[in-house]
């Protein structure tokens, strides 16, 4: 599942600088990946890519966002089920330059 | 007891619900205390309130029914504070937003909106807020 931010966001802004993928933005601001840009998924609130969301699995123990958000709403999507294999073939995609150690309790949330 | 409570507190009474989530954010943020969740749930009623003000019942559901989850451990009063009123007024908000999904009632909003004062009792080595 990749991280979802719900209606309950404040736009504190306190997630964004944690997101090891980059995958956060302020509502309304275009996304990018790949060198290309998109439309904002959100323009009201702050908004997590999908497609760029790895629920933290290859950087730390546990999703980043929702550690640091003060209103507790960045929570797994229930319409995006995936598991850490996925999730981990995606962070390897999103960083090809980095050399990721093998999955460890500390580096996925998968592992607790 | 760190000065920040004080201030987003007054922020709060003022229904300047930005403001307090903002100030009690930025003291939640370092404390680690086990009693942070009380803070937190200090931010979820500002939250509320201020997502009430913007017409975003959603998120003011939302929120004031964590608020109130997390609140519930710490009633009737902690830090000299008196939650039990900010709570029933939570749950008394929560409840006019189901009636009026339920039955399109007009009324949104409690006629007054909730304050939080100090207690009586006042919790020793805290006593600032005014
Ligand atoms: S779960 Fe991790 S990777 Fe996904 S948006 Fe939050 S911080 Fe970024
Ligand atoms: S930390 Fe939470 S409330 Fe703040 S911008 Fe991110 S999702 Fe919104």
């Amino acid at each position: 599942m990749a991280t979802f931010i719900t209606e309950e966001c404040i736009n504190c802004g306190a997630c964004e600088p944690e997101c090891p993928n980059t995958a956060i933005y302020a509502g309304g601001v275009q996304w990018e990946f790949q060198g290309a840009t998109h439309d904002a998924i959100s323009n009201d609130f702050y908004y997590i890519v999908p497609e760029k969301c790895t629920e933290c699995v290859g950087h730390f123990e546990k999703e980043q966002c929702a550690a640091v958000c003060p209103v507790d709403c960045c929570i797994p999507d229930p319409n995006r089920p995936e598991t850490e294999d996925v999730l981990y073939a995606r962070a390897k995609q999103l960083h090809p330059d980095r050399a990721f150690a093998e999955l460890s309790a500390a580096t996925s949330r998968f592992r607790k | 007891m760190d000065e920040r409570l004080d201030l987003g507190i007054r922020e709060f009474n003022e229904g300047r619900y930005f403001e307090a989530h903002d100030i009690l954010e930025d003291f939640w943020q370092g404390y680690r205390e086990p009693d942070r969740v009380l803070l937190q749930a200090l931010i979820h009623s500002a939250v509320g309130f201020y997502h009430l003000d913007n017409g975003n019942l959603k998120g003011c559901r939302s929120q004031l029914v964590k608020a109130c989850a997390k609140m519930g451990a710490y009633l009737p009063e902690y830090w000299g504070l008196d939650l039990a009123p900010l709570h029933a007024s939570m749950r008394k908000q929560i409840d006019v937003i189901d009636v009026h999904w339920q039955t399109k009632a007009k009324s949104l909003e409690l006629s007054v909106r909730p304050r939080i004062q100090r207690s009586h009792r006042i919790a020793e080595g805290y006593s600032s807020i005014s």
